[in-house]
């Protein structure tokens, strides 16, 4: 267990150099002027782009510039933001909402997604299996504006069941809706998942022994189909948690919410390049922490990597 | 049952027993049923495909919006770009079923001629994927070792980015922004999935026998590989690169609704939506449109993937 | 043998049952229909299957794959697997009709009246829960324990199924056992609640024999003391004539024979038993005789001399480092050391085969023979240059191996081919029979499409399968045709010698008999040398004329076959030897 724990942590390593790398060099590395370049097609207020130079180390090399903002990350500096508010602040007021919104969203598929999937598997070939699997199919099929936007319109504004944008309270009310349409999408995955992880195991032989100890099907489809099927469920659901606040952008974005994704898409649309790298950087981290829990919580749940 | 031939422990039941041997005819042991017609393993595939309604509308769904693509100008005599304010916001009348934009635009038109750069885009990343991850993973899963833990690594950074952050970075300092640039960013972010999957199925075949049978005849490890690893490692790269194609397709306008996709002076579909979403409550239509045809067409690849894999999955064929 | 069983009657689920009737059947199936549903048609798994099983005995049914015996078995205990049914015939278990019985009625007699020891030991148990757990499970579920005494009674009972340590055993998992612990663990869940029929699915044919002799002898014990029945289903005559008094053979969902064990095995009398009792390798006494063996050493030279005759046409220079006269293959003072990936920082070292020595006569077959991790198969891979050598040497036809270059060692391919085990992994199944068969000649670049087409042709011909059959493919075909594909591939480049690994393990008895028949006579026809990997000394008395036994890298007797049967001087071969299942048989005319 412990040398499985290392053993993660240290193939994090390079992962983090690489990936922070990667998104810097992305930025810095192309060819053109990287700062007008992150202005999109907006010239620069006068002195911005000095102050930007100066900020980014452009005079340095450029291995010095990386281990500078990898510096900045690993003590959360992120520089300033275009309005002139440190960007650490932008994402301490952000991230609270974000995480409130993806609990729902994974709430949403965890509930659903396990409790259709269950019944689909256990009727495999039938009519219910048979239609959730072209829902499922349809939901994963649509992009996820596509459903926000529907959403919106028809519950928000025809039907007025939920509120159709958040205000500035943000209360678990107005996060419902956008909490739904964050986890539409992966809801269907997870679906889908646990109907074909279900109808695996169903017919395992360590399934047919356990009925054949004289044990009731309830229990044999509790303890022995669904505890073995809902591993690959549950590693599943903690990586979405990382790509849930990536997801946060269109979904914040469209409901107005002033969460991470939607500081995000707002600095998108406006073309604040510098506020865009630091998020996107510390999403990716969430993204890595995320899916190292994962890990940790598989050894957890299997047994057979716990020695590995 | 017939008389017992022999009765030495006459306990009931357990008489002794021998079948006329007419009545089970002793066939010549494991000989050749020369009459049925020869079925490779594609070609199974293909039968079973042949039967499946998933399979029939979703590659006629897919037929048509190709013809789309390549040939607008079959479908409707309009241009995308003949607006005339004059049309805002009208509804559907004869020679225009849709109605027009807040800018008078045909909706139908724009409708059709959005198809073609989300179809490029789709179809370029997704040979760019295939390409470039299904080299990295065969190479990694059949040469394994010290290669394979340096192209495994290489893939987890790529991996450790989500796509849709990736792109948004990388197209924020792109400069073009066709449909070939999209493509290219999303390969970027997008092959170390097909890499895993390939590298995924080239380990499994590579334990087979057939592989080592290979080996000892001669064969370089290279055609090896080429001739035997990669061709059965296909299926699940099949199955995930069309399931893709259509991720792709909708990844595309997901950026152009963000305004860092596709250049706004070309007709897509997500550009399209972008622009209609402040009318969303006066002119729902104007969204809706172009909003079914983006996903129609991403259903019908992600439903012609989920009936390729019914047909390639030896063990889902079993079911 | 010593058995764990506690004495008192005082423990739960301990009562001898006194109002037992035994001239009454425990079990009586009569005239079993059971059918799968496939593609929108029926397919009949078993039609007409009648067998009784009486208390306290232990009857087994005997087929091979496909004979309907596990259906019939699991159709029992009403667990018919996917789309099958019961279409007609009775199940009548201690005289009451079951074989329509609801899934209440079933749940209650499952466990507690008819308990199930399956076949994979691997695949049975439940991965991600204790073995303690899961026996427990076995006694609340039929209400012979619960709580701490539940946890106290599946300690006794992994210990009476001979489990060592067995209280702290219960705390482990299921990977962390061995295949044995796995099997015995399976049979103290099938019989924790004293079940009155055990259901054993062919219970150890995954197991090593020494293993499966150990845990027969077990399960026999156990099963008689405490006089539960037990219906047995193997695919091995040798074993159900040396465990069950009566025996049902099974072939194409019907019953072919049936009668007292013995009766049927000494004096079969349908055509299928006779060839049944004829192809067992463990019942059957003598080498596969078809050719004269003077005759046949004799090709084998000339065979050896048109193929240094071809390497030096094609190579030049073919120096031999030592004169190895008759040995085709001499391997001195092989070893093999694996580094194995451990969770520590260095790796662990695992000396796979250690320092063996043997040849292999010219035109003669030379076995190997050992249970799993013996090296026996790590010996293979060297002696075919696939696996480097850690020390010690291969010479072939008396050229050291690890002296080839690129193009010697592209030469040697042509004149040793393996043929492997799995029939299903053995063919390229994206390539067509007849690209599987000339794919050798287009690699060594040996004539052009048409002559290349003759060869295949007459190769199939050789391994007696129609010409038509290159059109194939192999999902088409059976495991023994497969095989027979795997052979002439193997023959498309005249090699000298085949290194066949467990080539005929996975294949049904008949087939098996058949596949080793051929073999024999390319033996003869083509004066080939085999070497000959197997864990089945049975296979060993019908094709080989010397022996290597294996045990943990070591070799630990070479002999002649007829030496090794006869007069085994180690304690690990007589071991082996007693094992073979119904060895001391003694078989009628």
């Amino acid at each position: 267990m412990v040398w499985y724990v290392g053993r993660r942590l240290l193939q994090m390593v390079p992962v983090f150099f690489g990936a922070t790398l990667l998104i810097y060099a992305m930025v810095f590395l192309l060819p053109g002027d990287p700062i007008r370049a992150l202005f999109g097609e907006r010239p620069p207020p006068p002195g911005v782009l000095e102050q930007i130079r100066a900020e980014y180390n452009l005079d340095k090399p450029f291995i010095v510039q990386y281990l500078l903002y990898v510096k900045g990350i690993l003590t959360l500096d992120f520089g300033t933001a275009f309005t002139g508010r440190p960007v650490v602040e932008l994402m301490a007021n952000a991230f609270p909402v974000t995480i409130r919104l993806a609990l729902i969203a994974l709430a949403v598929e965890a509930v659903f997604g396990i409790g259709f999937g269950l019944i689909a598997g256990l009727r495999r070939g039938g009519f219910f299996d048979a239609t959730v699997l072209i829902v499922s199919l349809i939901v994963i099929a649509i992009p996820i504006f596509v459903i926000g936007f529907v959403a919106q319109f028809v519950i928000g504004l025809k039907l007025e069941l939920l509120p159709a944008t958040v205000g500035q309270e943000e209360s678990w009310r107005q996060l419902l809706l956008p909490g739904i349409v964050l986890g539409a999408t992966s809801f269907a995955y997870v679906l889908r998942l646990t109907r074909n992880s279900v109808a695996d195991n169903l017919s395992a032989d360590h399934v047919r022994t356990a009925t054949a100890k004289g044990l009731s099907r309830p229990r044999v489809v509790s303890v022995h189909v669904l505890r073995n099927s809902l591993i690959p469920v549950v590693t599943f659901l903690g990586t979405d948690l990382g790509a849930l606040m990536a997801g946060a952008i269109v979904t914040e974005g469209i409901f107005n919410v002033n969460g991470v994704g939607g500081t995000l898409y707002q600095a998108v649309i406006r073309g604040q390049g510098t506020t865009v790298v630091s998020f996107v950087t510390v999403l990716v981290m969430v993204y890595l922490l995320a899916s190292l829990l994962v890990d940790l919580l598989y050894a957890v749940l299997d047994p057979r990597i716990r020695y590995a | 049952m017939p008389e017992p031939l022999q009765s030495k422990t006459p306990r009931r039941g357990q008489e002794r027993y021998v079948a006329p041997p007419d009545e089970t005819p002793l066939q010549a042991t494991d000989s050749l049923d020369e009459t049925a017609p020869p079925a490779s393993l594609w070609g199974d595939a293909w039968r079973q495909l042949r039967t499946r309604p998933l399979f029939l509308i979703s590659s006629a769904l897919i037929l048509l919006v190709i013809t789309v693509a390549v040939a607008p100008g079959l479908f409707t005599d309009q241009g995308p770009r003949d607006c005339d304010l004059a049309n805002t916001m009208q509804g559907p009348r004869a020679g225009h079923p849709l109605g027009f934009t807040q800018l008078g635009c045909d909706i139908y038109a724009r409708v059709i001629y959005g198809a073609r750069p989300s179809v490029l885009v789709g179809v370029l990343a997704t040979l760019g994927t295939v390409l470039i991850g299904g080299t990295v993973g065969a190479l990694a899963g059949f040469f394994g070792g010290r290669l394979d833990s340096l192209l495994s690594r290489v893939a987890d950074i790529f991996f450790a980015i989500p796509l849709i952050l990736g792109a948004i970075v990388l197209m924020q300092v792109s400069e073009g922004r066709t449909s070939l640039t999209v493509a290219m960013v999303l390969t970027v972010f997008g092959w170390p999935q097909v890499a895993r999957i390939m590298r995924g199925a080239v380990l499994e075949v590579r334990q087979a026998e057939f592989i080592t049978a290979s080996r000892a005849l001669g064969s370089s490890s290279m055609s090896t590989m080429l001739r035997h690893a990669i061709p059965n490692a296909l299926s699940p790269v099949i199955v995930i690169a069309t399931v893709s194609l259509g991720i792709y397709i909708a990844t595309e306008a997901t950026l152009s609704f963000l305004g860092i996709g596709l250049h706004p002076s070309i007709v897509s579909w997500g550009g399209d939506i972008s622009a209609a979403q402040n009318q969303l409550r006066v002119a729902p239509q104007v969204l809706l449109y172009p909003a079914a045809a983006l996903s129609l067409t991403v259903l019908s690849f992600i439903m012609l993937g989920d009936a390729v894999r019914d047909a390639l999955d030896p063990k889902g064929r079993k079911r | 043998m010593s058995h764990a069983v506690p004495a008192g009657s005082d423990r739960p689920g301990w009562v001898q049952r006194t109002d037992r009737d035994d001239t009454q059947p425990l079990l009586d199936v009569r005239d079993l229909h059971v059918t799968f549903r496939s593609n929108g048609r029926d397919v009949p798994a078993v039609q007409g299957a009648s067998l009784t099983v009486y208390p306290g005995q232990t009857v087994a049914v005997v087929g091979e794959s496909g004979s309907g015996k596990s259906t019939s078995a699991m159709a029992v205990m009403g667990l018919l697997p996917g789309t099958g049914r019961v279409t007609s015939g009775q199940i009548l278990f201690e005289g009451k009709d079951i074989a329509r019985a609801g899934q209440r009625e079933m749940m209650a007699l499952r466990g507690k009246s008819i308990g199930l020891v399956p076949q994979d030991p691997m695949s049975n148990l439940n991965p991600v829960w204790t073995i303690g757990y899961q026996v427990r499970e076995a006694l609340i579920a039929n209400g012979v324990a619960s709580g701490a005494a539940a946890k106290r009674r599946a300690a006794e009972l992994l210990e009476e199924a001979g489990l060592a340590d067995a209280e702290r055993r219960t705390k482990q998992y299921p990977h962390e056992f061995s295949g044995g612990m796995r099997q015995r663990t399976l049979i103290a869940i099938g019989l924790a609640a004293r079940p009155r029929l055990l259901i054993a699915d062919e219970p150890t044919s995954a197991l090593d024999v020494t293993v499966q002799r150990q845990i027969l002898d077990h399960l026999d014990g156990l099963t008689r003391e405490l006089g539960t029945a037990v219906l047995l289903i193997t695919h091995d005559l040798g074993l159900a004539a040396e465990r069950a008094e009566h025996i049902v053979v099974m072939y194409k969902g019907r019953v072919a024979e049936s009668g007292p064990a013995l009766e049927v095995l000494q004096d079969p009398q349908h055509p299928y038993t006779k060839r049944l009792v004829q192809a067992a390798p463990s019942l059957s006494s003598r080498r596969i005789t078809s050719a004269v063996r003077s005759e046949v050493l004799e090709r084998a030279e000339r065979a050896a001399e048109e193929a240094h005759a071809r390497v030096e046409a094609a190579d030049g220079v073919h120096a031999p480092v030592a004169d190895t006269g008759h040995d085709v293959i001499r391997v001195e003072n092989l070893t093999k050391v694996f580094t194995l990936r451990g969770s520590g920082v260095r790796g662990e070292q695992l000396k796979a085969v250690d320092d063996v020595s043997f040849s292999v006569r010219r035109g003669t077959t030379m076995a190997i023979v050992g249970e799993s991790g013996s090296g026996k198969s790590t010996v293979a891979q060297m002696v075919l240059n696939l696996l480097p050598i850690t020390s010690g040497r291969v010479l072939f036809d008396g050229v050291d191996l690890t002296k080839l270059d690129k193009r010697q060692r592209f030469d040697f391919r042509r004149r040793v081919q393996p043929i492997f085990q799995n029939p299903y992994g053995s063919l390229d199944p994206t390539y067509s029979i007849y690209r599987s068969i000339e794919e050798p000649l287009r690699v060594h670049k040996v004539g052009d499409a048409k002559s290349r087409e003759a060869r295949v042709r007459d190769l199939l011909d050789k391994v007696s399968l129609p010409t038509s059959t290159m059109r194939r493919f192999p999902n088409e075909l059976s495991g023994g045709q497969r095989q027979r594909v795997a052979i002439a591939r193997a023959l498309a480049l005249q090699p000298e010698v085949l290194v066949c690994d467990e080539a005929v393990s996975a294949l049904d008895v008949l087939v098996q008999a058949q596949i080793l028949t051929l073999l024999n006579d390319l033996q003869a026809q083509l004066g080939l040398s085999y070497l000959f990997i197997t864990h089945d000394l049975g296979v060993v008395r019908q094709i080989a004329d010397d022996v290597c036994v294996m045990q943990k890298g070591r070799l630990v007797e070479a002999a002649t076959t007829d030496e090794v049967f006869a007069n085994p001087r180690q304690a690990y071969t007589r071991q082996l030897l007693d094992a073979i299942p119904g060895g001391s048989i003694a078989l009628g005319a």
